[in-house]
């Protein structure tokens, strides 16, 4: 009668002899040559780290628009320019056009945070709002 | 293009494909060919190995994106490469996959009892076949192999326990 520790020990040899027939490099070659050939090109703006940074880049301006357009002369919480998009399916081209689309002038550009952390939490919760429609 | 890291984790060789990084794909194509084409061997793939392990790594770089890491790469790769097999049997039908007569002269040096294991393997349910070679072949945790097989941990202990009882009757 076999034992379990046999049974374990054979395990591992199992397809051993035909898995050494089988060349890593060669695999390796053909698999990434048939991926490059069938890979659409892939365009710096859809990378996901540029997508990231262009997202979070409009995301500051419009909280930055947010602050200069909520201070003591207007109505809390009103957005100007809203951002009716989702960030993350556009491509670079169209993330420039909507910020090119952007009224921004110098005063608003002074009051651009640096971060979202710059925001109050009323702020951040208001200017979320205003992006959600 | 940069070379990977000898020691890059699955993960970030991952990433670095993703990010065109060509020769990230070729790392892990090198690092699991040889476990890949073991265990797909040992479910009684034919001659044609090579192809099957080529795409069973088509497939998984396509579909990349759906690995969460929760099985591990192995696993997750060996999973996707039983159902390369599956559809391969599937397409063959009735032709027969395995030229028994012709690998049994090849392994003719090979220990008796390692070719009456093969033989019993693949007389082995599907499930508990995937679970014994994964654990016992492919030397995974009981967690990965739940992971990659999309059933508990007590199961897969189970239709371990039950594979090896069956083999056992086998070899007797």
């Amino acid at each position: 009668m076999i034992e379990d520790r046999d049974l374990e020990g054979l395990a591992p040899r199992l397809g051993r002899r035909r898995a050494g027939e089988v060349d890593p490099e060669a695999t390796a070659t053909a698999v990434v040559g048939r991926l490059r050939s069938e890979r659409p090109v892939v365009h710096w703006w859809r990378l996901p780290a540029a997508r990231r940074m262009v997202a979070a880049a409009v995301l500051i301006l419009a909280a930055g628009l947010y602050v200069a357009r909520s201070g003591p002369d207007r109505p809390v919480g009103q957005v100007l320019v809203p951002v009716p998009v989702v960030l993350d399916e556009l491509a670079a081209a169209e993330l420039v056009e909507i910020i090119d689309s952007l009224d921004v002038d110098g005063p608003v550009y002074e009051l651009v945070p640096a971060s979202l952390h710059d925001l109050s939490e009323r702020q951040l919760e208001r200017l979320l709002e205003n992006m959600e429609g | 293009m940069s070379l990977p890291e000898p020691e890059a984790t699955p993960f970030a060789l991952i990433e670095a494909w993703r990010s065109g990084n060509e020769a990230a794909a070729t790392e892990l194509v090198r690092r699991h060919t040889r476990a890949l084409a073991g265990f797909l061997a040992a479910k009684g793939a034919g001659d044609d190995l090579d192809d099957l392990v080529q795409e069973a790594f088509f497939r998984a770089f396509r579909r990349i994106g759906s690995f969460r890491g929760e099985a591990g790469f192995r696993a997750w790769l060996l999973v996707i490469g039983s159902n390369a097999l599956k559809d391969l049997r599937r397409r063959a039908r009735r032709r027969r996959v395995l030229p028994l007569e012709g690998r049994e002269q090849d392994e003719a040096q090979e220990h008796e009892l390692l070719e009456r294991l093969e033989e019993g393997v693949k007389q082995l349910p599907p499930m508990q076949r995937d679970v014994f070679l994964l654990r016992a072949q492919q030397g995974l945790e009981y967690e990965a192999i739940a992971g990659a097989l999309e059933t508990s941990v007590g199961a897969a202990r189970v239709h371990y326990h039950h594979a090896v009882k069956r083999l056992k009757q086998i070899l007797k």
